[in-house]
């Protein structure tokens, strides 16, 4: 079947078969890997995307239920070479040691700030249950959070870090 | 369900373009009537529900996590018909009802025989759950209390307590139970409240009549005793907290 979406304001038509997950889409059929695939049961949320503006896990929505909505992925993050406040928290506070994750991690934060621009440590801690980071860094990934929160227009480069 | 391989279906049928017509919660000549397409994010915040049903609020907080919430249904909770999922012994627990619709019309069948077994429901091959009715009573009180091993995973055991009073007596009960089998209910124990006033003593004796009447397997989960325990000990709470909101003493 064909279908259509909008994934980070460019629309992509593919045709591909109806049992087809959204995170293979966008993986797969687009080529934008960021998204993660990992556990494939709904558990460890790497594979969150924005759906509509709010957090899916893709293994979990058939790419042709996603067909007309628009989707943001970890790669609609930075616009024009300036990176989401999200992006400089996870550098300046390390929210990430392997980076499986992190792009999860970061779009459900994106959204969470989005309905809710001071969310309490409690509140970010609540939004991120649903994903699992297995170098268990979740004070990090908090404390990255919070940095957007309170950095809500930040759009200083990214420091080097010291090889 | 596909993807655990327990359904193979030749032709699939995407539902979501309904998911705007049957996402609804309102109330309706003394119920409250909830479309089978209503996310559980909107069931979590819903005004109307945790004012008047607040079992449902209390399950739906413990239910999976945030983006699966985003997603998931109230009818695919019960229609997928795990012997884990909260909402069908909640629905139970306040003598809700599913309405089930198909070429020749609708029926109306109580959610305590909406479930043949596990991962089998009542709906027909060619029926579709469309809505939940759930009685309201004034003076009503409900809660729901559920033990899992971590954030997101199925409940190990948990119960659910709706009471609605008459004076300082108990004029119906209602109590649900989920992950413990014997169906997801305990009549007798819902019988031994009726007519009481509420009290640590009666708690105490429905509790047990439920623990004695579940019939929980062993899994990774928990044993067969700690199961059984967790039904009483959790029907317990479940019925103070539930007699608390009833008679106005706790939100």
């Amino acid at each position: 079947m064909q279908i259509t979406m909008t994934i980070n304001g460019e629309q992509y038509t593919r045709e591909v078969e109806s049992r087809m997950l959204l995170t293979h889409f966008i993986r797969d059929e687009c080529g934008l890997t960021g998204t993660h695939w990992g556990c494939d049961t709904s558990n460890c949320g790497t594979c969150a995307v924005l759906m509509d503006g709010e957090p899916v896990k893709s293994c979990t929505v058939l790419a042709a239920t996603a067909a007309g909505h628009q989707i943001r992925t970890v790669e609609g993050l930075e616009v024009d070479g300036v990176l989401d406040p999200v992006q400089e928290g996870f550098s300046a506070e390390h929210g990430l040691q392997c980076g499986f994750c992190t792009p999860g991690m970061m779009l459900t934060a994106r959204a969470l700030l989005d309905h809710n621009p001071n969310p309490s440590e409690a509140e970010i801690r609540e939004a991120i249950s649903g994903q699992i980071c297995r170098c268990t860094g979740y004070a990090m990934i908090v404390r990255s959070i919070e940095w957007a929160a309170a950095h809500p227009s930040a759009v200083e480069p990214v420091q080097e870090v010291n090889a | 369900m596909m993807k655990l391989r327990l359904a193979a279906p030749e032709y699939l049928i995407d539902i979501d373009p309904l998911a705007g017509e049957l996402g609804y919660i309102r109330e309706h000549e003394g119920e409250v009537r909830i479309g089978a397409m209503t996310r559980h994010r909107d069931i979590l915040a819903s005004e109307l529900l945790a004012r008047r049903l607040t079992m449902f609020t209390d399950a739906e907080r413990l239910i999976a996590d945030p983006l699966v919430r985003n997603r998931g249904t109230i009818g695919g909770a019960l229609c997928q018909a795990d012997p884990a999922e909260d909402l069908s012994s909640v629905i139970a627990a306040l003598h809700g009802r599913a309405v089930i619709r198909g070429p020749s019309g609708e029926r109306e069948i109580s959610m305590r025989e909406f479930h043949v077994g596990p991962y089998e429901t009542v709906v027909g091959p060619a029926e579709m759950l469309v809505e939940v009715r759930v009685p309201l009573h004034e003076s009503g009180g409900s809660a729901y209390e559920k033990v899992k091993r971590r954030a997101g995973d199925w409940a190990v055991a948990a119960a659910g307590a709706a009471l609605w009073m008459s004076g300082g007596t108990i004029e119906g009960a209602g109590i649900g139970l989920t992950a413990v089998g014997g169906g997801v209910t305990s009549e007798r124990a819902e019988a031994a409240l009726v007519g009481n006033q509420p009290s640590e003593e009666l708690f105490a004796q429905a509790a047990t009549l439920a623990a004695e009447h579940c019939d929980p397997v062993a899994d990774q989960r928990g044993s067969v005793e700690y199961k059984r325990h967790l039904a009483g000990e959790l029907t317990r709470r479940a019925l103070r907290r539930a007699a608390a909101r009833a008679l106005g003493e706790e939100a």
